[in-house]
């Protein structure tokens, strides 16, 4: 009963009894086996609070979780000193706040199920396995914040309930400041994994079959000619949940948002990602230019289509 | 026998009113303020013991309380803050 008591009480804050160089020790080994794990199963922690299902090498996965860390604990700090907070050490901030990330250690495993790994190649859009997977991931994702909250307080002793409002302000500017370091300073240095271009060597048969039919695709959207051509080569499940009027409707509607369109950019990137091969292409409208992804299955028909707006 | 600090109807602060002297029975009586450290609770008494006896280090502290670093030095800070309150 006294066990089960202290268990609770160490998930409801753990800093009571852990903070410091321990935390800070034990929350560094967690983080290095979390972005191990993470980059055999594909799921990368590359921001404060995100995780996403994409497949990268370790040093780029330790290398995004630990910056993000950096600028959680760098915001953190400087909000505390921005509020007055008493005296408090760095190292009980840094160690606290790295062994909060702890939970993303049993994320990094979600990886390994087949149907959410489906989600991530969009491959299958499986209603149940996304509703699973944003639930799971919530768990684990609330279980990380709530300890993040509870090492903010801890180690600065700001425990007032306005001091709820600092910590999630400076969550949200970490959080940007995270994703944007990433996105423009590691990615830029380390290469982006979730775009291998290949501008470079040979493309393999698979990939110059895919590449001609992208060119074929984009033609007919260039040419404003939505008809059963392009459906042609979508397979069962994606035809069934997009046939030739939907595409046809979709088309319009973002045109009828965003303005004319105005072409596509000569920049088609191909990636193969296990038995499926995914290409890019920039789509300018009159107000904004997406991303058309098409992957496409082992057979060379479509199995994903996907319109995103370009970000970088 | 532990010294009331607290009102046991409204929860204010009591106040000393008399003294004796064991030995001659000599009675002082007044209105007199507790003295600071007797207006804390008999925890936070206890851990201001601890931590004298400790040499003030919290380092020490946390070992012996089992509690981690800064949630010793948390404690003391909120010890300072309503010995800061009560000195007003």
């Amino acid at each position: 009963m006294k066990n089960n008591s202290s268990i609770i009480r160490f998930f409801i804050n753990p800093f009571e009894k852990i903070a410091g160089g321990n935390a800070l020790f034990i929350g560094l080994i967690m983080m290095a086996a979390t972005s191990f794990t993470g980059s055999i199963a594909g799921v990368a922690f590359d921001g404060v609070v995100d995780v996403h299902l994409y497949f990268h090498p370790f040093l780029y996965g330790i290398t995004v979780q630990v910056v993000s860390w950096i600028v959680l604990v760098l915001i953190s700090w400087i909000a505390a000193k921005a509020v007055r907070a008493g005296q408090f050490r760095l190292v009980d901030l840094a160690g606290t706040l790295a062994f909060a990330e702890i939970p993303f250690f049993f994320l990094a495993f979600t990886g390994f199920v087949p149907a959410f790994r489906r989600i991530a190649d969009l491959s299958s859009i499986n209603l149940s396995a996304i509703f699973l997977f944003a639930l799971v991931t919530l768990v684990f994702i609330g279980l990380s914040l709530y300890w993040m909250y509870r090492a903010f307080a801890v180690s600065t002793n700001l425990t007032k309930p306005v001091h709820i409002i600092t910590f999630v302000i400076t969550l949200f500017i970490a959080e940007a400041s995270a994703f944007g370091i990433n996105q423009l300073v590691v990615k830029e240095a380390l290469g982006n994994p979730q775009k291998e271009i290949r501008t470079q060597g040979p493309l393999t048969e698979q990939e110059e079959k895919v590449l001609a039919r992208t060119k074929e695709i984009t033609g007919f959207f260039a040419e404003n000619d939505i008809n059963e051509s392009i459906t042609s080569l979508f397979n069962d499940e994606m035809l069934a949940q997009l046939p030739v009027k939907d595409l046809e409707s979709t088309w319009n509607g973002l045109q009828k948002q965003f303005g004319r369109f105005q072409g596509f950019e000569d920049d088609t990137s191909v990636s193969t990602k296990g038995e499926l091969v995914v290409t890019e292409t920039t789509a300018k409208f009159e107000r904004i230019s997406f991303v058309l992804q098409l992957t496409f299955d082992e057979n060379t028909n479509i199995s994903g289509l996907h319109v995103k707006p370009k970000l970088f | 026998m532990i010294l009331p600090c607290n009102c046991p109807s409204c929860g204010k602060q009591l106040k000393v009113k008399s003294l004796v002297c064991e030995s001659c029975s000599t009675e002082v009586t007044g209105l007199y303020e507790l003295p600071l450290l007797a207006r804390l609770s008999p925890a936070d008494q206890d851990f201001i013991i601890k931590f004298v006896k400790s040499s003030g280090s919290l380092k020490e502290m946390a070992k012996e309380l089992s509690l981690s670093y800064p949630t010793v030095r948390n404690l003391l800070n909120n010890i300072i803050l309503k010995m800061t309150e009560n000195e007003k």
